[in-house]
């Protein structure tokens, strides 16, 4: 071997990868500037060498990744529950229309246009409705108005 | 691909943190600098793992594909964190046998070389930690990182003269 192998051989050499053909190490023997490049990358090698450490993984990382894996298909059921929950009612509503219609102009509309009126009669009357002591009567009567609309709701809604 | 279920996933996932966990324990530990970081992503890294079995060809070995996974997962949580790993001096290495001013050499001479790694760009950090800390084969890092043989070997023999200089470069600073 008369041209110089590539450094990048020897490196394979020192890493255990492949081992240094005769004809490699025939060629060591009188090149001393191989000699100098083999050396240099034990060098640089057991210097990267430090780099390596005891540590160990603590023991229960088994049984911790289990539970995690077990509350992960938790939180995806509980998800899966949702969707399939979301789904039915959008199915219930593209069956029937009605219902979708019902709940938004007549439960609703109904009850906050009451509470609106309340609102508004109270301004009118010009009562000191933000004195705390008018709230807790308001809402006992906003409860016990939606109960009742709730109770004499007319057959056809 | 067989699905796998209940106890043959255990026997995986079990098989596969006895056969990979400390050397990708000591990789992320040595990537990341900090134990608690470094232990948090390996067990993400075998969450992954497990939840994406049926994903994982058994008959082809797991080290490169969960160093992978872990990778990923590194670089995501450094890219949300967007700060720069420091090492602290760590305990694991010092043999109890050395003297006082010996493990204080050593930790000096450590906490050194931590300091060169981390200023190595990640391409030529991570073949190095690849092979010297978690012993990889040049074709399983070049698995690993999805790269010809070649650009392997040109990477760990780039990175390794870099290491060593930026380590000269270390040591005269921290002398001056």
């Amino acid at each position: 071997m008369n041209s110089c192998p590539d450094p990048l051989l020897w490196q394979e050499h020192i890493d255990g990868e492949k081992t240094a053909t005769p004809e490699m190490l025939a060629h060591l023997e009188h090149c001393q500037s191989c000699r100098a490049i083999l050396a240099d990358l034990r060098e640089a090698a057991s210097l990267a060498d430090g780099l390596a450490l005891e540590a160990s993984l603590p023991g229960d990382l088994t049984g911790r990744i289990l539970a995690a894996a077990a509350r992960k298909r938790v939180v995806s059921s509980g998800m899966l529950a949702a969707a399939i929950f979301i789904l039915l009612i959008l199915a219930t509503l593209l069956l029937d229309p009605a219902v979708f219609a019902w709940l938004f102009t007549v439960v609703l509309t109904r009850r906050v246009a009451w509470i609106i009126d309340v609102f508004l009669k109270m301004l009118q009357l010009r009562q000191a409705f933000l004195a705390p002591w008018w709230w807790g009567p308001a809402l006992v009567l906003a409860v016990v108005s939606i109960y009742l609309l709730n109770k004499f709701q007319p057959a056809e809604e | 691909m067989r699905e796998l279920r209940g106890d043959n996933r255990e026997n995986v996932l079990g098989q596969m943190v006895k056969e990979y966990g400390d050397s990708l324990f000591r990789f992320m530990l040595r990537n990341v600098g900090d134990r608690h970081l470094a232990e948090d992503i390996v067990q993400e890294t075998f969450l992954r793992a497990l939840l994406n079995l049926h994903r994982y060809d058994q008959n082809r070995p797991a080290g490169p594909w969960l160093f992978r996974i872990a990778l990923n997962l590194c670089r995501s949580r450094q890219k949300r964190q967007r700060e720069t790993p420091v090492a602290p001096p760590d305990m694991d290495k010092v043999s109890p046998a050395a003297g006082p001013e010996n493990i204080l050499l050593e930790r000096e001479q450590e906490r050194e070389l931590m300091q060169a790694l981390q200023a190595l760009p990640e391409m030529y950090r991570v073949p190095l930690l690849l092979k010297h800390v978690s012993g990889l084969s040049y074709a399983e890092i070049s698995e690993t990182l999805n790269l010809n043989l070649s650009l392997v070997k040109n990477r760990l023999y780039r990175g390794r003269i870099m290491l060593r200089k930026v380590y000269q470069k270390v040591r005269r600073e921290n002398d001056e």
